[in-house]
């Protein structure tokens, strides 16, 4: 389907504006979610940028780990303590539909730029912002990045409870919190323009991190509350000749096409994974798999095992898993480009299969933006933007 | 979609018929009730697994009632024809179908996207799937681990736990849940472009696709490999406890070096420079020395102190009972009829709607008559006749 059909209709979100004052991650990523789907990103940068456009990985100075998130956006760059900044600032935020924030709380407040004083002037205004904590409460004024959310969300712990080996918690560089951050404040943006549509009234959106990962674990906080008179089974890689699988037969069908897979249809009636030796026979299933991939290569092992109906991975490093014949045929690897040359983003996964739903192709170099935002959004003419740059109020790279 | 008033949740008016099972699926639809939307969860005979899932509480699964309150149950076998022409008229009053079926089964019901766009145009049909719905992958079983394996997430955090001799064992279901709000997004913004083009949608969502998307730092190295390692967040061992601290930017950095009464380490350990690498690796090591005469409580409390991000590593249940989490609202009581069950509330948290997480747990077939007599109008007799040959089942 995907390959098939390729739609021209506009993006579902094609018209509407986003002042994107983001830095980081969740906030730009929730902004290019936007973007993918049609919206007129602005994404408003102090004069020294976005902390990662100076990230690995980099070519020419430019990073492409900023490049992913942030593609298909506009950048406007100035100095909101400047107050010629902030007035223009403010006429944009006039002209906006979406406004999307990820500074500690109180930040944006301080700035004239909170929820109040935009609403003041851009009465149904939808105001999104993201957190560690929220923005109200005890907690609010705390610092936090994704690491952060992940060990006092009760996250890493978790991790580490299923892996009775680790004597302490896991090195963290995934920013899984901010991730899912972002898709919170993406959906939650989309769900108040639907309501605005409606109903004409704008919204303040409050996403915290730490709630959007404590969604996460609904397990671990049921069975907080009630001790599950069983574990769960194991989901534990297995060895192979060159690397590792995963095997999952959760359900009857996927043990038996396992068993049968294997060649060893005699595992069903030796190690029943129904009654009270489930937990017991699914250990000795895993191991009994260990010994029939130990003759084989993970690829091997999975091609069987898949071909016979289980749910079967070979542990994939990113770089051969976002080349499979999968990835190909979605065409799930997009190009795009920034100032220093070509490079590959995996697309939106909000795939709208009748209108667009694709990456923009440009990163843009810090200010680029800054006259074609100002004079399509307010009027200005190219004299005035030039009076602005040379007067010190843009910025560019 | 009957007109909302600005009180009402985001997504008030809007109704899903709910075809799935699981966490990717259930958790999406979820989301949208605590919006305000009416969810129809559609359940075959014998419900959702997760239903009788562990932990339970006489038979009845919490984790199941957490990813499910809110919605509506109807139950009915598809495998009859009686069933499908059901589906089909309840199709007449939804906005939107979701299902998580391998691919190819909702085709094998004749429930497939063309089948029901057929009968209603505009509709928004979204599909949750491992690996997409067309492609050679297409058919693939998949549950969360086998796309974290999959997808390059389980090596790339093998690829910074040095002391990790293979891939950890994994019971979390990240892919769901990140699939689910994606699920949620797409289908929320595909509403919103119903309601300015009158056009339907379809959404397709891969898991697989969706964990390559949140793996940007790794695509990037992938095609770009960098010389150096790269700087990783360490968990620090402290007297008591671990803590972790991210000083990302100079002024979290001073901050921190202040706060521990060491604002010369900012010269023996310059970051930012050619020799991030090894200076981050010297600072990680330093504070852990410093932290040898500290709990990790005491840390959190110095460090902190100086504004500069830091937490102690806290469990489930201390997280749970964090201050913030009272004060925000951020956790709710629901009862499914074995007693209160805490959940955590919803994370669209927003000022004028009414979103919340609705405490509402519905048995199996709970909502039989609500549905087919109220909304579709079928007469007593019709809905016993339905029952008897099995194609209505439960209450």
């Amino acid at each position: 389907m995907s390959k098939v059909v390729k739609m021209t209709a506009p993006g579902a979100l094609s018209g509407i504006r986003v002042l994107d004052f983001s830095g980081a991650v969740a906030g730009p990523f929730g902004a290019r979610l936007l973007a993918d789907l049609g919206a007129e990103v602005v994404k408003v940068e102090a004069p020294n940028g976005d902390l990662l456009r100076g990230m690995t990985p980099r070519r020419k100075g430019r990073s492409t780990y900023f490049g992913q998130i942030n593609c298909g956006k506009k950048s406007l760059c100035l100095d909101l303590k400047d107050k010629r900044a902030l007035d223009l600032v403010l006429k944009l935020a006039e002209k906006t539909d979406v406004v999307l924030q990820n500074f500690r709380p109180g930040v944006m407040k301080r700035l004239k730029l909170g929820y109040t004083d935009l609403r003041k002037i851009n009465p149904d205004i939808i105001y999104c912002s993201i957190s560690g904590y929220g923005q109200e409460g005890p907690a609010a004024h705390w610092a936090a990045y994704a690491p952060i959310v992940h060990a006092s969300s009760g996250f890493e712990h978790a991790i580490l409870s299923y892996n009775k080996n680790l004597d302490r918690p896991l090195n963290g560089s995934n920013a899984t919190a901010d991730y899912l951050a972002a898709t919170f404040a993406m959906g939650a943006i989309s769900a108040a323009l639907l309501k605005r549509e409606r109903t004409g009234k704008g919204e303040e959106i409050d996403i915290s991190m730490t709630e959007a990962m404590q969604n996460l674990l609904a397990y671990e906080i049921q069975e907080l509350q009630f001790k599950a008179e069983r574990a769960r089974p194991d989901y534990r890689p297995i060895r192979a000749k060159d690397g590792f699988i995963l095997v999952l037969p959760l359900s009857a069908n996927n043990f038996r096409d396992l068993a049968n897979a294997c060649g060893h249809p005699e595992w069903l009636q030796k190690f029943p994974l129904s009654g009270a030796e489930r937990m017991k026979n699914f250990a000795l299933v895993l191991s009994a798999v260990e010994e029939w991939a130990a003759t084989r290569t993970a690829e091997e092992a999975e091609d069987i095992i898949r071909e016979g109906g289980c749910p079967c991975a070979r542990y994939t490093d990113v770089w051969s898993a976002m080349h499979g014949p999968q990835a190909d045929f979605r065409e799930s690897a997009v190009e795009v480009e920034d100032g220093s040359g070509p490079f590959m983003i995996p697309a939106s996964p909000l795939r709208l299969n009748q209108s667009h739903s694709r990456p923009g192709r440009y990163v843009a170099d810090l200010g680029e933006h800054n006259a074609e935002v100002l004079q399509s959004w307010l009027g200005l003419s190219p004299a005035d933007t030039s009076r602005l740059a040379e007067s010190g109020v843009l910025f560019t790279a | 979609m009957t007109k909302p008033s600005a009180k009402d949740g985001a997504l008030a008016g809007v109704r899903v018929l709910d075809f799935t099972s699981y966490i990717a699926g259930p958790y999406a639809t979820r989301l949208m009730a605590d919006l305000g939307a009416e969810i129809i969860k559609l359940e075959p005979p014998g419900g959702d697994l997760v239903r009788t899932t562990v932990p339970r509480r006489k038979g009845k699964g919490a984790a199941y009632a957490q990813l499910n309150a809110g919605k509506k149950s109807i139950s009915l076998d598809m495998t009859k024809p009686e069933g499908v022409d059901l589906v089909f008229r309840l199709l007449d009053k939804c906005d939107v179908v979701f299902e998580n079926n391998r691919p190819g089964v909702m085709k094998k019901y004749g429930l497939d996207y063309d089948a029901m766009k057929a009968r209603k145009p505009d509709i928004i049909y979204a599909s949750v799937c491992g690996f997409g719905q067309e492609g050679p992958a297409a058919e693939l079983s998949a549950y969360a681990p086998i796309i974290h394996a999959a997808s390059g997430w389980e090596l790339a955090k093998m690829a910074i736990e040095p002391a990790l001799k293979k891939p950890l064992r994994a019971n979390d279901a990240t892919a769901d849940y990140m699939s689910a709000t994606h699920a949620m997004a797409a289908m929320t913004a595909a509403l919103f472009r119903r309601e300015r083009t009158g056009e339907g949608e379809r959404i397709d969502i891969s898991m697989l696709d969706v964990m390559h998307s949140v793996l940007a730092f790794e695509y990037q190295e992938a095609q770009f490999p960098m010389r150096s390692g790269t700087p990783v967040n360490i968990p620090i061992k402290a007297k008591e406890g671990f803590f972790m601290i991210a000083p990302v930017t100079a002024k979290n950095y001073t901050d921190l070096l202040n706060a521990i009464g060491k604002p010369e380490w900012k010269e023996r350990f310059p970051l930012n420079t050619k020799t991030h690498f090894e200076a981050w690796e010297g600072l990680m090591a330093a504070i852990e020395d410093w932290a040898k005469d500290y709990t990790a409580e005491e840390a959190e409390k110095i460090i902190s102190a100086g504004g500069s991000p830091i937490t102690r590593f806290l469990t489930m249940e201390e997280s749970m009972n964090l201050p913030q989490v009272a004060v925000r609202g951020s956790q709710v009581i629901a009862n499914d009829g074995r007693g209160d069950i805490k959940m955590p509330n919803t994370p669209l948290r927003s000022k004028y709607a009414d979103n919340r997480l609705r405490p509402l747990i519905s048995e199996y077939g709970q909502h039989n008559q609500e549905i087919f007599g109220g909304l579709l109008g079928l007469s007593e007799a019709e809905l016993t006749a339905l029952r008897a040959a099995n194609v209505v089942l439960g209450a």
